[in-house]
């Protein structure tokens, strides 16, 4: 059984996490507005549809986020050496259920 | 089973706020129209207001909810920006540029005791000072002050661990002088404190550039090291900046927080976004904020950090 679910939903701001939120789930952000909190879990799915989260399997949200990263190490790619120099390489995320 | 009377030594009270209230209590906000409990909380992240724009290596001062952003990078071809914007608890508001662009400086004080120094872009290792309305170009360090970290403000400030000094540097309102050299030249670091008491966390020991947990100290004429975190490397100043030395906040990896009571650390709530090098500041090991940051890529969100006795709406749900 997965542990987590993802959605995208944006980011509103404040009340988009609430420190009640934060107390009760584990939510984390990626690229690409993606967003992994708790499966199984009445809140988190109250979190989704309070955000107007967008539901997403492992694959559609490591999809968007493959795809963020990849744009986002072309453009580093794309630096001179000197502009490397300050910014680190994106690396590669792989999402977990 | 004791009833709620017998544990509180009260009936549910009616108030108008949450003056007064205690961990555990349970009270009817006549305001609102609702019940509320007061819940004790190690420490969590919520979200706040995004910036105007997307910033990497941006600096903080101030605390939540008086929060400032300065400088930093916009991308993906870096471009340093003279921008500075003021955070109110739930947005952010430009303020007057800067005199000068850079990212990676140093940053400390309340918005209106502001110092800026150094950062990369800016070879002078140029400094700024901010009242509250208007900047006012300050001396230079001398050398760039990459990835410098400062503590203090605008009348008494000490700022250390660039990329190119290994020397510490007090700032007296006027001037900038050396104070020697360091233990550990490090950078990415996270400074807390002020001019006079001081600690320099983590970051990437030079040389070679190694991951740091180091816990440097400085307490005005001397360095002590103090103990190490348990988890360590550079997020880039991620830290309660104005919160005393005995007791704060701050990051030790990308989304992992910490606190330090004075002899211990614990870890508390994550951030829901990881990132480095974003503005952070916090005058306690109660609140705080960090604002852009590089996750990669460059971010806008900011989250608040709060911990201590807070209070929760009690819904049927």
């Amino acid at each position: 059984m997965a542990n987590y679910q993802y959605c995208v939903a944006s980011n509103w701001g404040k009340g988009f996490i609430t420190n009640s939120d934060a107390l009760k789930l584990e939510i984390s952000g990626f690229p690409g507005d993606v967003w992994k909190v708790n499966a199984n879990n009445q809140d988190a799915n109250r979190w989704i549809s309070g955000v107007a989260g967008d539901r997403k399997t492992l694959s559609e949200a490591q999809a968007i986020v493959d795809a963020e990263i990849t744009q986002a190490q072309n453009d580093w790619d794309a630096l001179s050496d000197e502009e490397k120099a300050t910014v680190s390489r994106p690396e590669n995320i792989t999402l977990t259920e | 089973m004791a009833t709620y009377k017998e544990i509180q030594g009260t009936a549910v009270q009616s108030l108008t706020s949450s003056a007064g209230t205690n961990t555990g209590q349970i009270w009817y906000d006549s305001t609102n129209g609702n019940f509320k409990l007061q819940q004790f909380s190690s420490g969590t992240w919520s979200a706040g207001g995004a910036l105007p724009t997307a910033l990497y290596a941006n600096s903080g001062s101030g605390s939540t909810p008086a929060g400032f952003s300065l400088g930093g990078g916009t991308g993906p071809v870096p471009s340093y920006v003279t921008s500075a914007n003021t955070y109110d608890g739930t947005s952010w508001t430009g303020a007057p540029s800067m005199p000068f662009s850079s990212a990676y400086a140093g940053a400390c004080g309340t918005i209106p005791t502001t110092m800026y120094v150094g950062g990369d872009g800016n070879p002078p290792g140029l400094s700024a000072t901010y009242n509250g309305s208007a900047w006012t170009a300050q001396p230079a360090l001398g050398f760039d002050g990459y990835q410098i970290k400062a503590a203090g403000n605008s009348a008494n400030a000490f700022a250390a661990m660039g990329v190119y000094s290994a020397n510490g540097y007090n700032w007296n309102g006027s001037s900038w002088t050396s104070a020697g050299a360091v233990p550990q030249q490090s950078y990415n670091t996270t400074a807390i404190g002020t001019h006079n008491d001081v600690s320099f966390l983590a970051g990437y020991a030079l040389p070679p550039g190694s991951a740091s947990t180091l816990h440097q100290h400085w307490d005005g004429s001397s360095w002590s090291l103090r103990t190490a975190m348990p988890v360590g490397g550079g997020v880039g100043g991620v830290g309660s900046n104005l919160a005393p030395t005995g007791d704060f906040w701050a990051n030790g990896s990308k989304t992992v927080t910490l606190k330090w009571d004075g002899s211990s650390w614990t870890t508390t709530g994550s951030l829901s976004t990881g990132r480095d090098s974003g503005a952070s500041s916090g005058a306690s090991s109660s609140e705080g904020f960090i604002a852009g940051g590089n996750a990669p890529p460059h971010v806008t969100n900011t989250e608040e950090f709060a911990s201590g006795v807070l209070t929760k709406t009690i819904t049927t749900s």
